[in-house]
């Protein structure tokens, strides 16, 4: 067998569950197997090793989502001194939840949250291939366990992983499950963006009768405005389905469609994101 | 030979059943039904599709193909198959959609998997005496009763059930049983509920099966299609639930340390864009209408003329399920309903 992939997992603007989530799982036990594949030299939650400088990895993880000008060096600089990167988790793929606030002006965000405003030097929040390329990329919020097993075990065999790339729709018909978006009328529950979002979440939400909310962000090349009329033939309002596309990764291109569905038809409720022209 | 008995309740059926087969039936969860291993709910025979078709048993979603060992040479084993198995309450479009598979995996390439399954499954069918709104079998020939293929025929009577024998397996368990024949009676009943369920099925395909190859060759670029494909989320809702579509894919679980694995197969379907992607990236459905016009013609006419069997059952799963539901012709209609599909080809350009 090939030698253990050197491996850090650096954290950006997130809220770090994923990187728990790493530690919590339960799972098989091929999963501590897999983990037996990888040596951690820089993961802050498990261990108290220290980043060395200039060092070199095999397999970095980066979680978390771009806030600041510093944030964009550090990446570039993992960058080089990495030859496999993943994205891992939500934010690092769409922005995750904070990429909610990039739809209202910085100003605006940072004349609510803080004092003094002219001293915070925060940018709008950006997935982190924005700014890097990035080799393979874990979703969800959080991660799925086996989603990462298939990832580790294909980088450590050199083989491609098979990452699922349909909607959810797909595993949620395997599982048996009763469609929510057409037999649940009315309620935010039935909001459901499975038609629209990747899967490999083996259904956590669905399967308890929760709406999808696209925590995985876009499957391959999906349906939008069939998805923003289907809404809104469910009677639900623009504001709603703004929210709902943006709530996890509106600032991917085919989401923040969804999203700006919601800006040409009415004055907007927030003010357009100059950032990203329409 | 007895060849139909009167029963009371289906107790006393299932019972019999269970001592030689594990049973699946369809079950009631949350106000819909899905078939599953029958343990201590009860079975409903009221008409209404499952969620997913039957297929799953015989070829399951995920299955597995083999497991492999690789410490000290290679070692394959396959899982055993050879679980007896009834298909209770099993509506006639399934029975039909179960034959289409046996052409399709049967014929030049046999798959072993399918085949194994299928000796081992006793089916136990149930004819339709009321139908749901999306049923449009009577276009295809393909209910709501059964005439052969099947092990035992239910029919629901409301004063009981008939029981019908088909096969030698089928009066295996029949003989077991202590009930009387039916009568004539019984049997003009069943001919009587059955002509009334036909009759109230109000959907019909517009166009003859036997008329369909012409009519979709002839409207293969019709401009219909597009304005369809564009409302369509390609998000394989109706391929997945069709009891007809047997496409899959395979890939592989191993163990990290590379010592042990399994092969498996999971259903896929044309309406996934990855589906025809081939080598150096290139896919040669890449549009949604590409992807939607070969759903279309593969279920209504190219799955008869490549396997003499129809890709369409008229089970109505598709209708129901599809998450898409433009306004055709005056009223919401689910895209992926073959008749409203047909309808809208049937429009003038």
């Amino acid at each position: 067998m090939a030698d253990k992939l050197k491996t850090a997992l650096f954290k950006f603007t997130c809220c770090a569950g994923c990187q728990f989530q790493l530690l919590y799982f339960f799972s098989p036990e091929s999963f501590l197997e897999t983990l037996d594949l990888l040596d951690f030299v820089y993961f802050r939650m498990a261990t108290s090793k220290e980043l060395k400088e200039d060092d070199h990895y095999d397999l970095a993880f980066i979680e978390g989502a771009i806030s600041t000008t510093e944030d964009i060096e550090k990446v570039k600089k993992i960058r080089k001194q990495s030859d496999i990167v993943v994205g891992y988790g939500a934010c690092a793929a769409h922005g995750g939840v904070q990429s909610i606030g990039d739809w209202t002006p910085q100003r605006k965000l940072e004349e609510t949250v803080y004092p003094n405003p002219l001293q915070m030097k925060s940018i709008k929040v950006h997935p982190v291939d924005e700014f890097i390329r990035v080799d393979y990329q874990l979703r969800g919020c959080p991660i799925d366990e086996v989603e990462f097993m298939e990832l580790i075990r294909a980088l450590a065999a050199k083989k491609e992983p098979y990452l699922r790339e349909y909607p959810v729709c797909v595993e949620c018909k395997f599982a048996n499950n009763i469609c929510i978006l057409l037999m649940r009328q009315g309620v935010l529950e039935s909001m459901c963006l499975g038609p629209v979002t990747r899967a490999g979440c083996r259904v956590a939400c669905t399967r308890n009768m929760r709406a999808c909310f696209g925590c995985r962000g876009p499957m391959t090349n999906p349906n939008i405005p069939e998805m923003v009329r289907t809404f809104k033939g469910k009677g639900f309002t623009e504001h709603e389905i703004f929210t709902r596309f943006t709530e996890y990764a509106g600032l991917s291109p085919e989401f923040s469609e969804g999203a700006r569905a919601y800006y040409e038809r009415k004055a907007p409720y927030y003010e357009r994101p100059e950032w990203r022209a329409a | 030979m007895v060849r139909a008995l009167k029963l009371d309740g289906l107790d006393i059926l299932i019972e019999s059943l269970k001592k030689d087969y594990l049973v699946y039936a369809p079950l009631s969860r949350n106000g819909d039904y899905f078939f599953s291993i029958l343990e201590e709910e009860k079975a409903y025979l009221g008409c209404a599709v499952t969620i997913m078709p039957p297929k799953r048993i015989l070829q399951p979603e995920v299955q597995t193909l083999f497991n492999y060992t690789a410490v000290d040479g290679y070692s394959i084993e396959t899982p055993p198959l050879d679980q007896k198995q009834a298909l209770f309450g099993i509506r006639p479009c399934d029975v039909h959609a179960m034959l289409g598979f046996d052409r399709v995996f049967g014929g030049r390439y046999e798959d072993p998997y399918w085949w194994e399954r299928r000796k081992n499954t006793l089916v136990v069918a149930a004819n339709c005496t009321t139908v749901a709104e999306e049923c449009f079998c009577s276009s295809w020939g393909t209910g709501p009763g059964l005439d052969a293929n099947y092990d035992l025929l239910l029919t629901d009577l409301e004063d009981g059930y008939l029981l019908e024998i088909g096969s030698p397996a089928g009066e295996e368990v029949a003989i077991q049983l202590d009930v009387p024949p039916a009568g004539e009676a019984d049997l003009s009943k069943k001919a009587r509920l059955l002509a009334r369920a036909t009759a109230s099925i109000k959907k019909v395909l517009g166009v003859k099966p036997t008329e369909l190859h012409d009519f979709l060759a002839e409207r293969f670029d019709h401009p219909a299609w597009q304005p369809q494909a564009d409302v369509c989320f390609s998000c394989g809702n109706c391929t997945i639930t069709c009891p007809t579509c047997y496409c899959y894919n395979i890939f592989e679980d191993y163990s990290p340390a590379l010592k042990a694995g399994e092969r498996r197969s999971e259903w896929d379907s044309c309406q996934l864009l990855e589906f025809a992607r081939i080598a150096h990236g290139f896919n040669f459905r890449r549009t949604r209408l590409d992807r939607f016009k070969h759903r279309s013609i593969h279920k209504l006419s190219w799955m008869d003329q490549q396997y003499q069997t129809p890709g369409c059952v008229g089970c109505g799963r598709c209708v129901r399920w599809c998450p898409s539901w433009p306004v055709r012709r005056g009223r919401p209609t689910s895209l992926a309903d073959p008749v409203e599909i047909i309808g809208d080809l049937m429009e003038a350009v």
